[in-house]
C-alpha cells in the first residue's frame, strides 16, 4: 500500500506555555473524506494548519506529504498538492470572484508563466462546480458572507489539489448551499479522486458524508473510527461535556447526534 | 478592455506633460527648436537652447525615475502591508533614507556613491523597524499599530536630521534640500555616473517587485492564503522590503524627500484598473513618473520664484491623504 497522502507522528504544537496539540497521530489516505470534530479550542484548526504547513516553528513531531517530510517540499510544490479552504477572505481587497479563483492556479504557474487551456478549465470549473456563475465579475467585497465561503472553496478546488482541506466549510452556508457544498466534495471525490479532510461542527452532516471521523479535544485523539463508532452519545457526552442525544436518519441510518441540554427533560428523542 | 485603455492614456499624458516639461520652464523654448534638438529637421537650434535643453533632459530623467520608482514602491508596499495608506513616506522608508543621506552629507565621504549607499541602509533599517514594532505584539500585523509605528520612526529620525543640521551648520543648505525634494541636482560628470548607478538600482528593484506580481496579489488576500497559494510569505514578504527600500533609497539620494506621489499614484490606478498587480505595478510606474514630471513643472512655473518639488507633491498629497481617510472611516 502506497504512503497515505498526509501523516502526522508524535505532533505537538505549543503558543508559549499553552499545549494546543499534544503528540497527535493521524492520516488522511487518498480518495477518503474525513471529518474532524471535537469543541472549540479542541485544536482542529491548528491541526489543519500544520497540515497545511504553516506553524513550523511552533510545532514538534512530523507531518508527512506521500511518506516525505513536509519540510522536504518547496511551498509551490505543497500547494500543489494541499489547497485549504481557511476560514475567511479578506473583505478589502477588491479582487473580482474569477480573479481570486484564478489565483488557485498560481502553484502551477510561477512568477511568469501565462495561463493555459487547463488552467483555464480548472479554474472555469470551479466557478461552476460552487455556482458563482452570476456572480464571476463582483468583487468580493460586495458579497455576503457564505457567497465568500464559496468563493474560497472555488480558489481551492481550482488548485486542483490530491488533498482539500477545509476549515469550518459550511459556517455561514444556508441549507442549500449547505447540502450542495457536500455534493461538491462528493463530487470533486469521485471525479478525481481528492481526499479531503474537514472541520466541522455539523455533526450530522460529517456522519452522513465523511468515512471517518477524528474526535479531538484537549490536543488529544479521542476517537478515530468509521462515523458511527464514534458519533455515540456517550462518547461525544464526554468529549463536549454535555448531555447528548443521537437520532438516527431513517433513510441512511447515520447517527445525528444533538444536545438535549434546555429541552423538555421527559420528551423522548423521535 | 479597460486597462489597456488607461493604460494608453497615461503613457500619452505623460508623454505630453513630458513634452511640455521640455518646452516651458523660466525660458520657454519654442516648441520648434526642441522638436530640431530631438528629432533633426530644418530648424536651426542655437547653441543657448541646445544647453538648456541638456539640463532639462537630465532633469526630466531624474524626474520619470523618481516618480516611477516612488509609485512602484507605493503600490508593492501596500500589498505587503494590506493597507491602502501605507507608502515610503508614511512608513518611515523615506524619512530612513533622509537621514541616511544627510549623514552622508555632514561626514563628507568623498565617495560619489556614499549618499545612496548610505541612504539605502537607512532606507532598510526604518522600514524593518517599523515592520517589527508593529509585528512586535505578535500575531498578524495590526494597521494601526503599523501606522503609528511609521509615523513615530519618521519623527524620530526628523528629530535626528534636526541634530544633524544643528551640529553642522555650513551644510545646512545641502541638508535643507534633502528635506524639501527637489530635482535641482548639478549633473556634474562624477553624478552622472552615480545617476547611471542609481537607474541600474532602480531597474533592479523594479524587476524584483516585477518577478513577484502573482506573489503580491496573493498577498493581498492575507499572510495564510498567500502561504496556501505556495507563496514564501516571509522570504518574499523581506525580499520585497529591500527591493522597495533600495529604490526609494536611491531615488531620495538624489531628490530628497518627496512624498505622496507613492501613496497617491497607486490609490489612483487601483480606482481605475482594480486591484490586480499585473496592471497596477507598470501603470504605477507611468503615472508616478508622470505626475512627478507634471509637480515639477507647476513647481517652476507657478510661483514667481521656483518651488522645491516636494512642496508641491506635499499640498497636493495632504488634502488626498485626508480624503482617503475620511472616505475609509466611512465605509466602516
Amino acid at each position: 500500500m502506497s504512503a497515505p497522502l498526509l501523516r502526522t507522528r508524535g505532533l505537538s504544537v505549543a503558543f508559549g506555555e499553552r499545549r494546543v496539540l499534544d503528540s497527535v497521530d493521524i492520516e488522511l489516505r487518498q480518495g477518503e473524506i474525513v471529518a474532524l470534530v471535537g469543541p472549540n479550542g479542541g485544536g482542529k484548526t491548528t491541526l489543519l494548519r500544520c497540515l497545511a504547513g504553516l506553524l513550523r516553528r511552533a510545532r514538534s513531531g512530523q507531518v508527512q506529504v506521500l511518506g516525505r517530510p513536509l519540510e522536504s517540499y518547496s511551498r509551490p510544490a505543497l500547494a500543489r498538492i494541499v489547497a485549504v479552504m481557511g476560514q475567511d477572505l479578506p473583505a478589502t481587497a477588491g479582487f473580482t470572484v474569477t480573479q481570486v479563483v484564478a489565483m488557485g492556479r498560481h502553484p502551477h504557474l510561477g512568477p511568469f508563466r501565462m495561463r493555459g487551456e487547463g488552467d483555464r478549465r480548472a479554474v472555469e470549473q470551479a466557478i461552476e462546480a460552487t455556482d458563482l456563475d452570476r456572480l464571476r465579475t463582483r468583487p468580493i467585497d460586495e458579497l455576503s458572507g457564505g457567497e465568500r465561503r464559496r468563493v474560497s472553496l472555488a480558489r481551492a478546488l481550482a488548485q486542483e489539489p490530491a488533498a482539500l482541506l477545509l476549515d469550518e466549510p459550511t459556517a455561514n452556508l444556508d441549507l442549500k448551499h449547505k447540502a450542495a457544498l457536500f455534493a461538491i466534495l462528493r463530487q470533486v471525490h469521485l471525479a478525481r479522486g481528492t481526499a479531503t479532510l474537514l472541520v466541522t461542527h455539523e455533526l450530522g452532516l460529517a456522519a452522513e458524508h465523511a468515512e471517518r471521523a477524528v474526535l479531538l479535544r484537549d490536543g488529544r485523539v479521542l476517537a478515530d473510527d468509521s462515523p458511527r463508532a464514534v458519533l455515540r452519545g456517550e462518547l461525544l457526552r464526554r468529549a463536549f461535556d454535555t448531555p447528548v442525544e443521537i437520532i438516527t436518519n431513517p433513510r441512511t441510518g447515520a447517527p445525528h447526534p444533538c444536545p438535549t441540554t434546555g429541552t423538555d427533560p421527559r420528551s423522548e428523542p423521535i | 478592455m479597460r486597462g489597456a485603455a488607461v493604460g494608453t492614456g497615461m503613457v500619452a499624458a505623460t508623454l505630453a506633460i513630458t513634452a511640455a516639461a521640455l518646452v516651458y520652464g523660466s525660458v520657454p523654448l519654442p516648441w520648434r527648436e526642441v522638436a530640431g534638438h530631438f528629432f533633426g529637421g530644418d530648424a536651426a537650434v542655437p547653441p543657448t537652447t541646445e544647453a538648456i535643453l541638456r539640463i532639462r533632459v537630465d532633469r526630466l530623467l531624474l524626474a520619470l525615475v523618481t516618480g516611477a520608482a516612488l509609485g512602484v514602491s507605493g503600490a508593492v508596499l501596500q500589498a505587503l502591508l494590506r493597507n491602502p495608506l501605507a507608502d515610503p513616506y508614511v512608513l518611515g522608508t523615506s524619512s530612513g533614507a533622509a537621514c541616511g543621506a544627510t549623514l552622508a552629507l555632514v561626514i563628507g565621504i568623498p565617495f560619489t556613491l556614499a549618499t545612496p549607499l548610505f541612504a539605502f541602509t537607512g532606507a532598510c533599517a526604518s522600514t524593518l523597524l517599523v515592520y517589527a514594532i508593529a509585528r512586535s505584539s505578535g500575531g498578524g500585523l495590526p494597521q494601526e499599530r503599523l501606522l503609528l509605528a511609521g509615523v513615530i520612526v519618521g519623527f524620530f529620525l526628523g528629530a535626528m536630521i534636526m541634530l544633524l543640521m544643528t551640529w553642522s551648520r555650513e551644510m545646512l543648505p545641502g541638508i535643507v534640500a534633502v528635506l524639501m525634494g527637489n530635482l535641482d541636482h548639478p549633473f556634474v560628470p562624477q553624478t552622472r555616473i552615480a545617476f547611471r548607478i542609481v537607474c541600474a538600482a532602480v531597474g533592479c528593484g523594479m524587476l524584483v517587485a516585477f518577478a513577484h506580481l502573482r506573489n503580491l496579489d496573493a498577498l493581498s488576500l492575507g499572510d495564510d492564503a498567500a502561504a496556501h497559494l505556495g507563496v514564501a510569505v516571509e522570504r518574499v514578504r523581506l525580499v520585497l522590503f529591500l527591493a522597495t527600500s533600495l529604490m526609494v533609497g536611491c531615488v531620495v539620494s538624489f531628490t530628497g524627500l518627496i512624498g505622496f506621489i507613492g501613496l497617491v499614484v497607486p490609490h489612483a490606478v487601483r480606482l481605475s484598473v482594480g486591484p490586480a498587480h499585473r496592471r497596477l505595478l507598470p501603470l504605477a510606474a507611468i503615472g508616478g513618473a508622470g505626475l512627478l514630471v507634471a509637480s515639477d513643472l507647476a513647481a517652476r512655473n507657478l510661483g514667481s520664484v521656483p518651488l522645491p518639488v516636494g512642496v508641491v507633491t506635499a499640498l497636493l498629497g495632504g488634502p488626498f491623504f485626508l480624503f482617503l481617510l475620511i472616505r475609509r472611516g466611512a465605509t466602516r
